[in-house]
């Protein structure tokens, strides 16, 4: 059997070596493509004053899960025209994850003040959010759902801890409602009152903020608001009630009469309520005061002295820690007694608007009836409170006497004109048409309203949250590290893999070769190696060596066979120690016969090979002291211009020469 | 050049390398069969192998060929730089202080703007945007690296053209998306001031008594935007009108000040009116309104205060915390219970009712006025007048204050977003050309020398034969 010996292996079987690595490392990268994974991270800072306690601006606790809530993803996507079956909203929820980021100077801060003491559980503001997706999405997909999940997240977040009170227009359509017009003009009035309102709380918010979609500020939207409601809502109110505009008067007084009634209702029932809640105020604080229990109780000493037990504790309490885990939280200190007052208070502010409220629906059903002199008396009535005021105390008047005078003088003057002048068709028409145009200059400024709203509460939002760095995609996989390792690997394994095939190649060759006797191939491997060259054409110094022993049976008789065996064994040995320097491959074909194929020989080569053979084996076979005859032929392309294997075994054969070596008893 | 032109360069390209290479290792395993390793060897020698001149002339005009058909497809793929000049940009805003969004650059609606822009026929938004890859340009990380805390303001947009968009070219296409996305960036995000435009249009649908808050709400325009901007930039002046954000600002107010106080006064106490009956009907109204909030809130205020007065003594006490000041003085603060926030809430309703009662007086007086006089032309005349130069210094101001926000945007803003060409790698598209070529080469070269040996083996045959 050959040596081992690993090159020879790596040689012979480099080619599969290269088309294993190849194929395999390119099987790799293909399933490491298959299994790559992208991920868009963004690191955003919490930046206003609280959130470092985890609190929302608002007060409330901040939840950073709202960054992957299902209707933020949801609005995300619908922004985006993404359909929901393809990219599933609980899919996308599970491949985001919110991280706190761990906050150096916040970690000093509690550690300094844990250790002097005193309890500090800052957290910190920075967090990572990250969204994953497979390789088949790609990289782009990653960054464009985060990118759209934050916008959206800043709006809400705005929306929902910072700019709370909502413009809604409440009037779109009232115009074409069945309402009669004075409720119709009373509802625009009232939703242009809470709008100015909500508007002038941004103003106090943001005095500088201004929409670059729109170019307006809140202030100015609020302007144009204020604007309408002062010209047109009100000269239309006025109309209305000059010309008694109505679409059933009937309706309209029964409507108003009710009101009236209810507010008459509700005044007795706050009455009651009031005096109630007096009651109750006084009983509580006469409770306190008899059980010695008022902030500073009067106390009768036995002495007869009157002392002042003062029940106000020295040290103050720590007002806004709860619960178990001193975790800060601000919670309504208000004492009971102070809710009893605030009751009364607030029971008493409904109490006086009902009143006003009655007073008004009275005044609205004395116009539609044309009592233009009752009408003018609430109109007195209610200015006496301004003048009351002792801003003008020359045209205060406060007897009904001088009222009535008042109203007489209003009468005669023809100025007073509520209520004066019946209701026509031209005046619903144009009551129609200028509530229409109302309304479509209020559908406008709300719609201004609203798209300023938009940025603003998107320009909030990037206020309060901070970015820290951008969308950056992230590879699962470095593709190139570990197609490269595995290419190492694969390369080492086929190494490997050749040298462990080679060797076992070596002992199927030596077992189904090798000639076991003379330790040469055999005849089956002379065969295939003439098959391996039959089609070929040879090399002009390819040459051919053809030996045949012709008495092996002479000598298995004279020698016994064993040392017959080991003489063809010598001769097998020495055949092919002569020739192995001519790159040659020598076999036993059978039947003594040798076959000895050189790749780079000349004739003359061969023949002084075959000379110096017989003359070293016929000493060898003097020693022995037998006579070995053998014949001998010797084919070289270039000198018998045959090019074919076979063709240069024949001439061999044609060649053969007679030997006879060592002695005969 | 055309896409299926140099689609079809493309393939011919590939099809003679691949098929020089394929018949190369054809007459080399033919070769194997017929001849010994060092036959071959030896036949590959240049000695050996006829012809070589004309296989270099070939090779030549293959590279030649090669050359045209890389340099197109690299004409057809191009980057572009677009950076975000501004200076809120470093801390991931757009200009109007909302969140920066780069996937905008490839929005539907930028990419339609695109394709007009550059004329861009028959192709869609879907197929322009199948062909662009945008990336930050410190953006992406490979796995494991750290992406750091930095906030990208450069971004690498790249075309490559494909099926869809046809003979494009690249370089016109990333311009074309970038100037489209620059137009849309400043629509979307620049001071819009629009709201500087005042018409006065509609001046005629209010009568004379309403023309204070119309005037009012103009000039307030001008005084808030001005102050707006010099929030922004207190020392900024313009180079084209001479006039900083305050000073604008003042002027504004000079106008509220004398020209409406003027006019205001001047209506008011000439009883001006277009329609005095309808107009005093919506006062008494207006008054009549204004009454009974006054009446609200002073019954409010009372309600309070007589809260106060009801507290009970023994209920009011309160410890008094000797405590420093904002001015580091000593201060004696005092604990807080309910009359504090009546008192307060007192306070702030006196304070409403204040102002409530300022405008009932204003009407009251409106009313005298307008139920003691009558409109005189000459009177009508004037106000006229003075309405027109009114609307002319308010024209003029916000004029010159549209002027001086041009510059100051200009000038901050740095044009907002620039657009830049990377630097083309010209080795590479050189070097690619060249790998063509020889490759071409050496694959004829072999593929000669094979054929030849192969030429040989049947000559030897037929000698063969005839012997």
């Amino acid at each position: 059997m050959n040596d081992f010996q690993p090159v020879r292996y790596l040689k012979k079987y480099a080619g599969l070596i290269a088309v294993f690595f190849c194929v395999l490392t390119v099987a790799l990268y293909c399933v490491l493509r298959l299994l790559q994974t992208y991920t868009a991270t963004v690191v955003i800072d919490f930046a206003y004053e609280g959130a470092e306690n985890g609190i929302a601006p608002d007060g409330s606790q901040l939840n950073t899960a709202d960054i992957y809530s299902s209707s933020i993803i949801s609005q995300a996507l619908e922004n985006l025209g993404l359909d929901q079956s393809e990219y599933p909203i609980d899919s996308i929820r599970s491949s985001i994850t919110v991280e706190q980021i761990a906050d150096e100077a916040v970690d000093t801060v509690n550690e300094a003040k844990n250790q002097e003491g005193e309890t500090s559980d800052l957290q910190s503001t920075k967090y990572s959010i990250s969204y994953k997706v497979k390789e088949k999405q790609g990289p782009e997909t990653a960054r464009l759902i985060l990118d759209e999940i934050l916008d959206v997240y800043f709006t809400q977040f705005s929306t929902k801890y910072v700019n709370t009170s909502s413009v809604v227009n409440s009037t779109s359509t009232v115009n074409r409602s069945i309402y009669d017009y004075i409720e119709q003009i009373e509802l625009i009035e009232s939703a242009l009152e809470n709008t100015i309102s909500s508007l002038m709380g941004r103003v106090q918010s943001s005095p500088y903020f201004y929409s670059s979609d729109t170019g307006y500020s809140f202030n100015e939207l609020a302007n144009e608001f204020s604007l309408l409601r002062s010209t047109e809502v009100s000269s239309l109110y006025a109309y209305i009630l000059q010309h008694r505009v109505t679409r059933d008067l009937d309706a309209l007084l029964n409507k108003y009469s009710e009101r009236v009634e209810a507010s008459l209702r509700e005044q007795e029932q706050y009455k009651a309520r009031i005096t109630e809640v007096e009651g109750i105020l006084n009983a509580y604080v006469e409770k306190l005061r008899e059980s010695n229990n008022t902030a500073q109780s009067q106390v009768i000493g036995s002495d007869g002295y009157t002392l002042k037990n003062n029940n106000v504790l020295g040290d103050v309490e720590s007002p806004n820690y709860s619960g178990s885990e001193n975790h800060y939280e601000a919670y309504d200190q208000t004492t009971e007694y102070e809710k009893l007052l605030q009751n009364w208070i607030d029971i008493s502010d409904s109490y006086n608007d009902s009143v006003i409220d009655e007073g008004y629906s009275q005044y609205v059903i004395d116009c539609y009836q044309g009592n233009t002199e009752a009408a003018i008396a609430y109109q007195e009535s209610v200015s006496q409170i301004a003048n009351q005021s002792g801003a003008d105390t020359e045209i205060a008047v406060a007897d009904e006497t001088v009222e009535a005078n008042a109203v007489q003088q209003e009468l005669s003057s023809g100025i007073y004109t509520e209520g004066t002048v019946p209701c026509t068709q031209e005046d619903i028409d144009y009551v129609e048409a200028e509530i229409d145009r109302i309304v479509s200059r209020m559908n406008e400024l709300y719609s201004l309203t609203e798209k300023t709203d938009l940025e603003y509460n998107e320009y909030l939002g990037a206020e309060y949250i901070e970015m820290v760095s951008s969308n950056r995609v992230t590879e699962g996989l470095n593709l190139p590290l570990y197609t490269a390792l595995g290419a190492v690997l694969f390369l080492g394994i086929g190494a490997l893999g050749t040298i462990l095939l080679g060797r076992i190649g070596d002992i199927i060759e030596y077992i189904a070769f090798t000639d076991h006797q003379y330790r040469i191939p055999n005849r089956i491997a002379c065969d295939r190696y003439i098959q391996k060259y039959k089609d070929k054409m040879l090399p002009p110094e390819f040459a051919c060596l053809l030996i045949q022993v012709t008495n092996v049976s002479e000598l298995n008789r004279r020698l016994g066979r064993k040392d017959a065996d080991e003489v063809l064994a010598y001769f097998a040995a020495l055949l092919k120690e002569l020739i192995s320097g001519l790159d040659a491959f020598v076999g036993y074909n059978g039947s003594g016969q040798f076959m000895a194929f050189a790749r780079r020989a000349s004739g003359e080569d061969l023949r002084s090979a075959v000379s110096h053979f017989n003359a070293v084996l016929g000493e060898y076979m003097k020693e022995k002291q037998v006579v070995l005859k053998y014949s001998a032929g010797v084919s070289v392309c270039s000198e018998d211009k045959i090019y074919q294997i076979r063709g240069l075994i024949s001439a061999a054969t044609k060649r053969k020469e007679q030997y006879d070596v060592g002695l005969s008893e | 050049m055309n896409y299926y032109l140099l689609m079809a360069g493309k393939i011919i390209l590939i099809f003679i390398i691949a098929a020089a290479g394929l018949r190369c290792l054809y007459l080399l395993a033919r070769c194997r069969k017929k001849f010994m390793t060092a036959n071959i060897l030896h036949a590959m020698r240049p000695s050996q192998v006829h012809g070589k001149g004309v296989l270099f002339l070939i090779a030549l005009f293959f590279l030649f060929f090669s050359g045209i058909v890389v340099s197109e497809t690299s004409r057809q793929n191009a980057s572009l730089h677009i950076a975000l000049t501004y200076p809120e940009a470093s801390q991931g805003l757009n200009p109007n202080g909302s969140r920066y969004n780069m996937s905008n650059i490839l929005s539907d609606e930028v990419l339609k703007a695109a394709i007009e822009f550059g004329g861009f026929e028959n192709l869609t938004v879907d197929e322009l945007r199948s062909s662009l890859d945008l990336v930050p340009v410190q953006g992406s990380a490979k796995a494991g690296e750290e992406s750091g805390e930095l906030v990208s303001t450069q971004f690498e947009l790249t075309f490559s053209n494909n099926r869809k968009t046809k003979n494009l070219s690249g370089r016109e296409v990333v311009f074309a998306v970038g100037y489209a996305y620059r137009n849309w960036f400043i629509g979307e995000y620049s001071p819009n001031y629009d709201v500087l435009n005042i018409s006065f249009d509609d001046i005629q649908s209010y009568d004379y008594p309403d023309l204070k808050s119309y005037f009012s709400n103009a000039i307030q325009i001008i005084c808030n935007l001005s102050s707006s901007f010099h929030q922004k930039d207190a020392t900024f002046q313009s180079p084209s009108t001479g006039e900083s954000f305050y000073s604008i600002n003042s002027k504004a107010w000079d106008i509220n000040n004398t020209g409406l106080e003027n006019l205001s006064s001047f209506i008011m106490a000439n009883g001006l009116s277009e329609n005095r009956s309808d107009y005093l009907s919506r006062l008494r109204y207006e008054y009549t309104n204004l009454c009974n909030d006054y009446r609200s809130t002073i019954q409010a205020y009372d309600v309070r205060i007589e809260a106060v007065q009801k507290y009970d003594n023994d209920m009011a006490t309160v410890v008094y915390i000797p405590t420093y000041d904002t001015d580091n003085t000593f201060y004696m603060s005092k604990t807080k219970i309910g009359i504090d926030h009546f008192s307060a809430d007192a306070d702030l309703l006196s304070n409403n009712a204040s102002t409530i009662l300022a405008s009932i007086l204003d009407g009251r007086y409106l009313l005298q006025q307008l139920e003691e006089t009558s409109t005189s032309t000459d009177s009508a005349i004037k106000a006229e007048e003075m309405i027109a130069v009114l609307k002319e210094e308010i024209l003029s101001l916000s004029d010159v204050l549209k002027k001086t926000i041009f510059d100051y945007v200009t000038l901050s803003s740095n044009g907002y977003i620039s657009l830049t060409e990377p630097a083309n790698s010209w080795l590479f598209k050189y070097g690619l050309t060249v790998a063509f070529g020889a490759a071409f080469f050496a694959f004829a070269y072999f593929g000669r020398a094979f054929g030849r040996l192969s030429e040989k083996s049947v000559e030897r045959k037929a000698g063969e034969n005839h012997e």
